[in-house]
């Protein structure tokens, strides 16, 4: 890979040594991936804030970069840990655990960091815009702001975020670069005219499971698709399989027609996604088929404004079943906002417990001994199974209202 | 005499390496598929589950699932419970990155192979002894039976 005057000296040691550290890896990222140049990155997203991810590699790896004077120099916003700052005591969480969690969270504050402990930074604190080349992780997000936004970053992962926002820069290989943005395999919806809200994970989930590394364009698809279910769509793909990308033809940026969208190739497959791949995509999320219920979980990806919304409507005179945990995930500062719009308190009184920081896929929550879970989250779907040790019911935010006020399935 | 079969490919991460195979059919994610204080195999989805992959030649298809999968990675090298090597159709960053960091912050080498010219998962399967070098992208599958 060919370095600047500028990277040469950064690589040889001459701007610090948390700058030479950055560049080693990248150069050698550069190199595997055949890519030609560093290029500039506006923002990254890291994911290794989370000590359930990085266990004491996580505090070492930070005390070296910070002892070596490492600084990030690009806005760098950060993943949701294993802990919620301010309820891990009534989470059950280990004390000792919570300790190390914190001692992370402070040293990638240190080297600059931005504290939003969320995984949907798109939606506040570091929204980019079409065009930005990034040096993202977060699966959900990699998909959401290459697809949604037109945004290009390769799915990144823990560490390679870090040193490319120390650098402020990316090997150019994958998505940075439009031949490989290209769709790859078309998928036509057939017979279906609506979605709902609790679709666009199942057809996420097929998506990634099914296709592997591709890049699917969606053609046909239904009016009606919003954040909240691109959202959704995109955290289930990138679960489920490698879901980096997609097109829908007629809505994300890259793909005004069929024939943008797949940038004059022909695709490798034509797929057909029609009710009965819904169904039975929809049976393979789920594990459950029936029986008591003991958690119910939304709120993966953190939840928005629009989604704690229509929570708070749904729970109005209703009450979460004694015996039943209704937990619902978001970032701090959403926290905050819906505290200062009384949805915090209608939440609470309904027997809902907002968790924030974290969620049921970073905190260790074996201590409870949940059996059940219900959720409309295709992510939760995928993950619960082995973090918590549950059978899961994959339904809507309705289905999860339900099963929470009703205590079974 | 076992039969040995030598395979070419990309070297990705240098370094040479020798271990029991350990061949997992599926695309594989290290977050909640390993545990890396032990090494052993949790993903519920995986035939592999229960099984143990430190100090193993872990071979699988492509990465998957979660971007935190380099973190812990990471951990499984720094509690000295990952794979001495790995092998796959195609490694994506998310595999190859706990890699690079293990030499840079634990003086660690594990080689990765990967673009070999037959599919490792039909040439390899669990028990084989497998010498990964990384330097020249070479496998060399000393098969059990």
């Amino acid at each position: 890979m060919y370095l600047t005057k500028e990277e040469e000296a950064m690589l040889d040691g001459e701007r610090g040594e948390g700058l030479a550290i950055a560049m080693r890896i990248l150069a050698k990222v550069g190199d595997m991936y055949g890519a030609e140049r560093l290029i500039p990155i506006e923002s990254a997203h890291i994911v290794e804030s989370s000590y359930q991810l990085t266990g004491d590699s996580g505090i070492e790896v930070f005390d070296r970069l910070i002892e070596a004077g490492a600084r990030v120099s690009v806005p760098a916003t950060t993943d949701p840990c294993a802990i919620d700052f301010e309820r891990w005591r009534e989470l059950g969480i280990d004390e000792g655990y919570a300790h190390r969690q914190i001692k992370l969270a402070r040293r990638i504050v240190r080297i600059g960091c931005a504290p939003t402990w969320c995984c949907t930074p798109y939606l506040h604190a570091n929204v980019p815009k079409f065009g930005d080349q990034l040096a993202w992780s977060e699966s959900n997000a990699v998909a959401y702001v290459n697809s949604v936004i037109g945004a290009r970053t390769n799915r990144y992962c823990a560490y390679l975020d870090t040193m490319a926002a120390i650098a402020g820069r990316i090997p150019e290989f994958g998505l940075h670069l439009d031949e490989n943005r290209k769709g790859t395999v078309v998928v036509r919806m057939k017979g279906i005219s609506e979605l709902r809200d609790e679709d666009y994970p199942v057809l996420g989930y097929y998506l990634g499971s099914e296709l592997g590394n591709e890049i699917p364009v969606i053609v046909d698809m239904p009016k009606g698709a919003n954040p909240d279910r691109l959202k959704a769509l995109g955290a289930a793909g990138a679960a489920a399989g490698s879901l980096a990308m997609y097109h829908i033809v007629g809505l994300t940026p890259e793909a005004r027609t069929l024939e943008e969208a797949l940038g004059g190739d022909k695709p490798k497959d034509r797929l057909e996604f029609d009710k009965r791949t819904l169904e039975s995509t929809r049976e393979r999320m789920c594990s459950a088929s029936g029986g008591e219920v003991d958690l119910v979980a939304t709120g993966c990806p953190h939840a928005s404004l629009g989604q704690i919304q229509r929570l708070v409507r749904l729970m109005e005179g209703r009450r979460v079943k004694d015996g039943v945990e209704f937990w619902v995930s978001m970032s701090k500062y959403m926290e905050r906002l819906i505290g200062e719009m009384g949805y915090l308190d209608a939440l609470t009184a309904s027997g809902i417990r907002v968790i924030s920081d974290t969620c049921c896929n970073n905190a260790p929550l074996r201590q409870w001994g949940f059996k059940r879970m219900v959720t409309d989250s295709g992510k939760y779907a995928y993950y619960a199974p082995t973090n918590l040790g549950v059978e899961v019911a994959f339904t809507s935010l309705e289905g999860c209202v339900r099963a929470a006020v009703e205590g079974v399935l | 005499m076992p039969r040995e079969i030598a395979l070419r490919g990309r070297g990705l991460v240098p370094g040479r390496a020798e271990g029991e195979a350990l061949v997992s059919p599926l695309a594989f994610g290290f977050w909640h598929g390993i545990d890396p204080r032990t090494g052993e195999i949790v993903d519920e989805r995986n035939p592999l589950r229960g099984r143990n992959a430190a100090g193993k030649v872990l071979v699988f298809p492509y990465g998957r699932g979660s971007t935190g999968g380099s973190s812990v990675f990471l951990e499984a090298v720094r509690c000295g419970a990952a794979p001495c090597a790995i092998v796959n159709i195609e490694s994506e960053p998310i595999v190859t990155i706990g890699a690079l960091m293990a030499k840079e912050f634990y003086g660690k080498q594990i080689p990765i192979v990967d673009r070999l010219d037959r599919n490792p998962l039909e040439v390899i399967e669990s028990g084989d002894v497998v010498l990964v070098d990384g330097d020249r992208g070479e496998v060399v599958v000393l098969k059990r039976r």
